[in-house]
């Protein structure tokens, strides 16, 4: 019996073990190649989908060179128009200012117009010379369009009248007839309220009912309140004193209004010293009641950020869609998706909400842009209605997340390759992004805030979570901005993108920087491919500078503040955490060998720490922003400071506005071996290691890294990686800025100009040069393990307090921090 | 007519059993025995299958796949991994220098404690109560306390600095860590193990120890050659539940110290800990097994020792 026992418990273990082994052994035999763990999913025919329309609307002043600039502001959305508010001015001249009847007035551009649903315009009414009398029937000194907006069905101009007798504003109101589309009288707005109050909005509510708010601020008196004049449809006016119903209520303001029904409003209100509260305002009984709405806090939406339409509906609009507020059962509904509609997001994002019918939806948007001397904007009219069936059935979707925030231009990319794509279709998503996990957390701010280590938390916190994504096969298939994140670089996670920059595929490091690709490697690996960079450094004097000086080592930087900054130090903005991540991160080769080796116990880093500790303060005093900005433009006595050059742009306007000279160049920052500038990588891209459809994603990087993509990055302010795309935009800017050096030359005199510090001079062609030539130094890039980052922050304030001694936090700095580096394998 | 016939044609009864009859009766006997058993057996059965062996099976698996999602079998590529892992190596190295220093103690110190109090000394009873104590205490508490009294602005550092002018010292961030958690754990485990001990020294035959003490025998001499022999089981236990004990410490130094302590604190579970909030399974399955092949070892040789010597005290 007992060897019975035995020979049972003997099989029964070699069972399991062999059985388990034998059995992953068999999924090797199934599986002949590697399979990666996400799984590629394509888009269904009855999958969701909205057809969407995109109509310009015109101005009409598009090609006239005589205008300033022009505006367009939507009015309303009836049957068969969109109504717009079109304002603008004309270019003054200088003979214009110096006529002594000159009048700013005369020189505005106001219009209502007209279009039909496809964006014709159809009619047209100019008011920009409408003259409105006093009692006496003579001019005011000055007469101002308010705006113009819908009220009760017409369009209402609203206008502030300077007179001159009362030296006070008189208001008046002008209404277009929906009809015949002609301008009324000018009706006076009386104003019966006392001093110390003041008109603010009058808004059309509920069904039929005009709700105008005042607000007051008795003076000597800290408190303020709001009066409501609330009339119905018949006429009569009910007076709501909020000082009186909530005589503890410190209301600062209340500009927004929404209709929850027909009889009530909610009004949000911005307190003064207290938390945001909300009043429920009952257009029955003329009740103002507080209402809880921490439901729609605790959705993380904003009273700020809600739309209502005239015929009912409070919607959010953001940068993934449309979704209405259902107040009644406390729920947050989606209304459009922009995932089931191809759109350019960077257009969208901002566009207002015209109308909802229960399917299609009517938004406004406006891009902008300067044409010359001339600032241009463009609306159009966007249209989404649902179709039967979704036209990318069969694509592949690919999933395409953010670290940071979205460019436009990486909204536009991703549009126009939706557009083009037969295969695949891209889809971004929010879930990693740092921004969208700080707004859903309930941080508290307060003086002892310290955001350096709050930020390195919050990016550790997205790295992680990502990265456990990413190995359950569930994360995204693109990864923007994942340079910054060192935790990713690591072949589990993303693909090495050399395997494509071969040239194989038309696509080449060769034409690329080169240099900034070979320093945002990892080791032989270049897991994030950089599609544009920024470059960070000191810009300063030549003069001031030894010969062939291009960075700062800490004496020097030291000497430098003394001797050339009258002691003020460039980097004065940085509290000592920030100064020192900056530092450390723009020398982290130093202190990170090839293996991975920390190694913090040498004279590099105590310099450093010293450094940090001798020139920066725990927190940076209010003072030292409201003296002086980064960059003041128009400073006669150049100023050395902190530079980050994000594009040519920037380098420019320091020749055009500041009191550069030309002979300004970027510098280091403060280092052991006085190194030039480092690159910081602003949008990177990666693949996932675990993608099913690494090759499909390869499409889309390649479309990122086209001529067309790279420019419109380099509009994103941001230096673009491929080297024709910056070739084709410096001079494009230079122009720019030479054409409006011209402009200034007509304004002002040597003398002004010196005394403004505004440069005469076109800028030579060689400063296209100079610029490449300090893109072409650069020779590592800035970036630090967030994870590290954190317990360098944790142990730096012993010694920075005097509790102990360097060693000894270096000591436990390694220790700690290396574990974390040993850990990853 | 033969018996047979006869017993056959009896009621059956009055009839006597045969030998296949009598067989059969005693297989149906054992039958609802072993269903009997099974009955009890099956609860606790599935319990340990469901909560210990499925899941010790799904890590064995886990440790030979490229990862969770990815199921490629991987050979030993974890394995190596994790052997070759610097962090992994010095998690090892400090958790077996603590188990070395702390379960000795544990085991010596409450030992001697049981001795004394034993002896007969006065509020014996009072003692055990007061050395019993740390147990109750929740381990949050526990934590506060170490806080107040070992960080650098804490207590004894205060006490140092005022008596002997002394510097002060981040005892959880230098290398007396591993002292500090050890004295925690010596005062969370001592009375427990004390009371285990006490109870067994009740058990030792007192004739035994008078008829020692008529033929001379010294107090060491009674102790060495007759009370530790009857000690013998609960030493063993006591030595297993201390090393168990000193696996769990993990949970006051994590609370102690965070994810990533001084050097001598991290220990291996802060390696596994790490790996999962990582979710880097694969890696987390491959340490677990080493880990527990190494444990299987450890207690395969001390229950070795325990029935060598334990036939030893029988004899």
């Amino acid at each position: 019996m007992r060897i019975f026992k035995k020979v049972i418990s003997t099989v029964l273990t070699g069972s399991i073990l062999f059985g388990v082994i034998g059995l992953t052994g068999c999924e090797k035999l199934k599986q002949l190649i590697n399979t990666p763990a996400g799984t590629a999913v394509k888009i269904a025919e009855t999958d969701p989908w909205f057809d969407s329309t995109r109509v310009q609307l015109d101005t009409g002043y598009e090609d006239n060179d005589e205008v300033e600039y022009m505006s367009m502001q939507n009015i309303m959305v009836t049957d068969d128009s969109f109504v717009m508010y079109l304002y603008g001015m004309w270019k003054i001249s200088e003979a214009d200012i110096e006529d002594p009847s000159f009048d700013y007035a005369d020189y505005m551009i106001s219009e209502i117009a007209w279009y039909s649903l496809d964006g014709v315009k159809q009619d047209t009414l100019d008011f920009s010379s409408l003259q409105i009398l006093d009692d006496n029937g003579n001019p005011y000194a000055a007469c101002y369009v308010n705006n113009a907006k819908e009220f009760g069905g017409n369009v209402v101009i609203s206008y502030s009248c300077y007179d001159e007798t009362s030296m006070s504003k008189v208001l008046y109101e002008v209404t277009v007839d929906s009809q015949t589309h002609e301008l009324g009288e000018p009706v006076k707005v009386e104003s019966n309220y006392a001093e110390n109050e003041y008109a603010e909005n009058s808004v059309e509510v509920g069904d039929g009912y005009i709700l105008q708010t005042v607000w007051m601020s008795p003076e000597g008196d800290e408190n303020f309140s709001y009066k409501f004049y609330i009339t119905d449809p018949s006429g009569n006016t009910t007076i709501i004193d909020m000082s009186r119903e909530f005589p503890e209520d410190n209301i600062y303001d209340i500009s927004t209004f929404i209709n929850v029904s027909e009889t009530e409003v909610l009004l949000p209100a911005s307190m003064d010293g207290s938390d945001d509260t909300c009043y429920m305002l009952n257009l029955d009984t003329f009740e103002v009641t507080k209402v809880d709405m921490q439901w729609l806090s605790d959705a993380n939406v904003s009273f700020w950020n809600l739309t209502t339409l005239p015929d009912g509906g409070c919607f959010i609009c953001d940068e993934d869609g449309i979704k209405k507020v259902d107040f009644e059962n406390e729920e947050i509904v989606d209304v459009l998706d922009y995932g089931a509609c191809n759109v350019d997001r960077s257009e969208v994002s901002y566009a207002s909400l015209l109308s909802y019918d229960g399917s299609s939806v009517v938004m406004m948007g406006t891009t902008s842009e300067n044409v010359g001397t001339t600032y241009r904007e463009t609306s159009f009219i966007y249209t989404y209605t649902p179709a039967e069936t979704n036209p990318n059935a069969g694509k592949t979707i690919l999933s395409i997340a953010t670290l940071d925030n979205w460019s436009a231009a990486l909204y536009t990319a991703i549009y126009n390759f939706n557009q083009t794509s037969s295969d695949y279709y891209v889809i971004p998503t929010n879930e990693y992004s740092a921004s969208e996990y700080y707004e859903s957390q309930d941080y508290e701010d307060n003086e002892d805030t310290d955001y350096q280590a709050r930020a390195l938390e919050i990016k550790s916190t997205m790295s992680n979570q990502l990265a456990i994504d990413i190995m359950a096969g569930e994360g995204p298939d693109i990864i923007v901005n994942g340079s910054s994140y060192a935790q990713l670089s690591n072949p589990d996670y993303l693909i090495d993108m050399n395997t494509y920059l071969n040239g194989e595929d038309g696509v080449s490091r060769d034409q690329m920087f080169t240099n900034i690709v070979d320093a945002a490697q990892t080791g032989d690996a270049l897991f994030n491919v950089p599609l544009t960079y920024s470059m960070e450094g000191i810009l300063a004097l030549q003069d001031t500078l030894e010969d062939g000086q291009i960075g700062f080592t800490f004496d020097q930087m030291v000497e430098f503040i003394d001797e050339e900054c009258n002691g003020s130090n460039p980097l004065q903005y940085f509290s000592r955490n920030e100064a020192f991540i900056y530092c450390f991160s723009a020398m982290s080769d130093v202190f990170v060998d090839s293996d991975g080796k920390l190694n913090l116990d040498n004279d590099d880093f105590v310099n450093l720490v010293n450094f940090c500790r001798d020139n920066f303060l725990e927190t940076v005093p209010e003072y030292i922003y409201e003296d002086s900005m980064y960059y003041e433009e128009g400073a006669t006595t150049f100023q050395p400071t902190l530079q980050n050059l994000y594009n040519i742009d920037s380098y420019l306007s320091s020749y055009a506005y500041g009191a550069n000279d030309g002979t300004a160049i970027l510098c280091g920052l403060p280092s052991n071996d006085g190194r030039g500038p480092v690159a910081t990588i602003e949008y990177s891209v990666g693949i996932s290691a675990q993608s099913a459809s690494a090759d499909g994603a390869w499409t889309f990087v390649k479309s990122l890294l086209s001529e067309e993509a790279q420019i419109d990055f380099e509009s994103d302010y941001s230096n673009p990686i491929l080297i024709s795309a910056f070739d084709a935009t410096a001079q494009e800017s230079l122009d720019s800025y030479n054409e409006s050096i011209e402009t200034n030359a007509a304004y002002y005199t040597e003398e002004e100009a010196r005394e403004y510090g505004i440069r005469l001079d076109p800028i030579p062609d060689t400063v296209i040069d100079d610029y490449r030539g300090i893109i072409e130094s650069i020779s590592s890039v800035s970036g630090m393990d967030s994870a590290v980052g954190s317990i360098l922050l944790e142990e730096l304030p012993a010694y920075f307090e005097g509790q102990k001694t360097i060693d000894e936090v270096i000591s436990i700095i390694t220790s700690r921090a290396q574990t974390i580096i040993d850990e990853r394998g | 007519m033969d018996k047979e016939a006869i017993n056959n044609n009896l009621k059956p009864h009055l009839r006597k059993a045969t030998a296949a009859e009598k067989r059969r009766a005693h297989n149906i006997r054992k039958i609802k025995e072993w269903g009997t058993f099974t009955a009890y057996l099956t609860p606790s059965f599935v319990g340990v299958l469901v909560f210990f062996f499925v899941p010790l099976l799904m890590l064995l698996k886990i440790s030979f796949q490229k990862s969770s999602a990815n199921t490629d079998f991987a050979g030993i590529t974890n394995y190596l991994r994790v052997l070759t892992n610097d962090a992994f190596i010095s998690a090892s190295k400090n958790t077996l220098t603590f188990a070395l220093l702390a379960v000795p103690l544990a085991v010596i110190l409450a030992l001697l404690l049981a001795l004394l109090l034993n002896s007969g000394l006065p509020g014996k009873s009072l003692f055990r109560s007061i050395l019993l104590n740390p147990m109750t205490v929740p381990v949050a508490s526990i934590v506060l306390i170490w806080q107040v009294f070992f960080s650098y602005n804490g207590v004894l550092n205060g006490l140092l600095g005022d008596l002997f002018g002394l510097k002060s010292t981040d005892w959880l961030k230098s290398d007396y860590a591993q002292v500090v958690i050890l004295l925690l754990f010596i005062w969370k485990n001592l009375g427990y193990n004390m009371v285990l001990f006490l109870a067994a020294l009740g058990n030792i035959p007192t004739e035994v120890i008078e008829s020692a003490k008529m033929d001379g025998a010294s107090a060491l001499k009674r102790f060495f050659s007759i009370k530790l022999y009857y000690l013998n089981s609960t030493i063993f236990f006591v030595g297993i539940m201390s090393l168990i004990n000193s696996f769990k410490i993990f949970r006051e130094v994590y609370l102690l110290t965070g994810d990533y302590p001084y050097e001598n604190l991290y220990m291996l579970q802060h390696f596994m800990n790490n790996a999962f909030t990582h979710l880097d399974y694969s890696k987390l399955s491959a340490g677990a097994i080493v880990m527990c092949v190494v444990m299987i070892g450890i207690l395969g040789v001390l229950f070795f020792v325990e029935s060598k010597t334990d036939s030893s005290v029988e004899e």
